[in-house]
């Protein structure tokens, strides 16, 4: 159901697949005026669910921050970190985004030596979306992209 | 000067090159969160000029012969330019002005049944840009994702 792709593994209809997706759901679904997308798509493994018509309706990218050179990204050892978790509006509310969560950990858990996974959780997420596969939150809330974040981490 | 590729023929560095310039300019610098990457690229011909991994010039051309779009519906020998960009470092040096002149020689060239070629122009870049190479108002004035723009064309 999900593929995981490095960069230069995916094909270009892939790599259009996955920007019309986090365009949709960032840049016009949260009127985010940010970079999108940025130089860290090609150190990162794209992890993204597609439908018959090939458009990707579920993504996010994995990014081994032991290795990560990035200026958005600090490097932490025995670390992963998800970001541009995004689930087009289309298909919510039907548990594609836990499936999506869930599908990404198990990758990481497998194919990683990884003992950690981190993310900047939009604010609004920790709760409901995080918390329940035991993300917990580290430090206070902070502003990114003018929207309230919080780090939260998973120890595998 | 201008590379000019097929969809299907940029690779991965490319088609991330290319959208991340796009964005830069169209939703980053003119601070617009509007739908870039907006699924009409595989349909296109993509111009630029890449230096060190960046995108400093770029535009992309279609047959409106062959495209059915909500924003470009179709219109038999017509070719449309559009997304014409010069990156932040690229400017100031004339490049737009021959990124132009490229895109329409290579339609002349190209495509023989093409009798006019279409843009949207952001309205302020009309007379001063656009109106340099040719291209003529023909329409009023109207807003796109908030930011004045018109319709000019080619006669070839």
């Amino acid at each position: 159901m999900f593929t995981a792709k490095k960069f230069s593994d995916l094909t270009v209809e892939e790599l259009n697949a996955i920007y019309i997706a986090r365009s949709k759901v960032f840049t016009v679904g949260q009127q985010l005026t940010v970079q999108e997308p940025d130089l860290a798509d090609r150190q990162a493994v794209h992890f993204f669910s597609q439908n018959d018509a090939g458009e990707v309706v579920a993504y996010m990218r994995l990014i081994d921050l032991e290795k990560i050179e990035d200026d958005h990204y600090e490097q932490v050892s025995g670390a992963y970190a998800l970001s541009r978790v995004a689930v087009l509006k289309t298909l919510r509310g039907q548990g594609m985004g836990r499936k999506l969560l869930d599908a990404a950990i198990q990758w990481v858990r497998d194919e990683t030596e990884a003992t950690k996974i981190i993310i900047d959780a939009q604010a609004y997420l920790r709760d409901s979306y995080y918390a329940p596969v035991g993300f917990v939150q580290v430090g206070e809330e902070f502003r990114e992209a003018g929207l309230p974040h919080v780090k939260m981490i998973l120890e595998l | 000067m201008f590379t000019i590729k097929n969809f299907d023929e940029l690779t991965n560095t490319e088609l991330y090159a290319i959208c991340a310039q796009r964005v830069a300019v169209f939703v980053v610098e003119q601070n617009c969160p509007y739908q870039d990457i907006d699924g009409l690229d595989p349909r296109c011909q993509h111009m630029f000029v890449m230096n060190n991994g960046e995108i400093d010039a770029y535009l992309r051309v279609f047959d409106r012969g062959t495209v059915d779009d909500h924003h470009s519906p179709r219109r038999e020998g017509v070719a449309s330019l559009g997304r014409i960009i010069t990156g932040p470092k690229a400017r100031g040096k004339g490049m737009g002005h021959q990124l132009v002149a490229a895109g329409i020689e290579h339609v002349r060239t190209t495509m023989p049944h093409v009798h006019t070629i279409f843009i949207s122009a952001q309205e302020h870049l009309a007379e001063t840009y656009y109106g340099k190479h040719g291209f003529e108002r023909v329409s009023e004035v109207y807003l796109e994702d908030d930011i004045p723009h018109v319709d000019m064309e080619l006669k070839l």
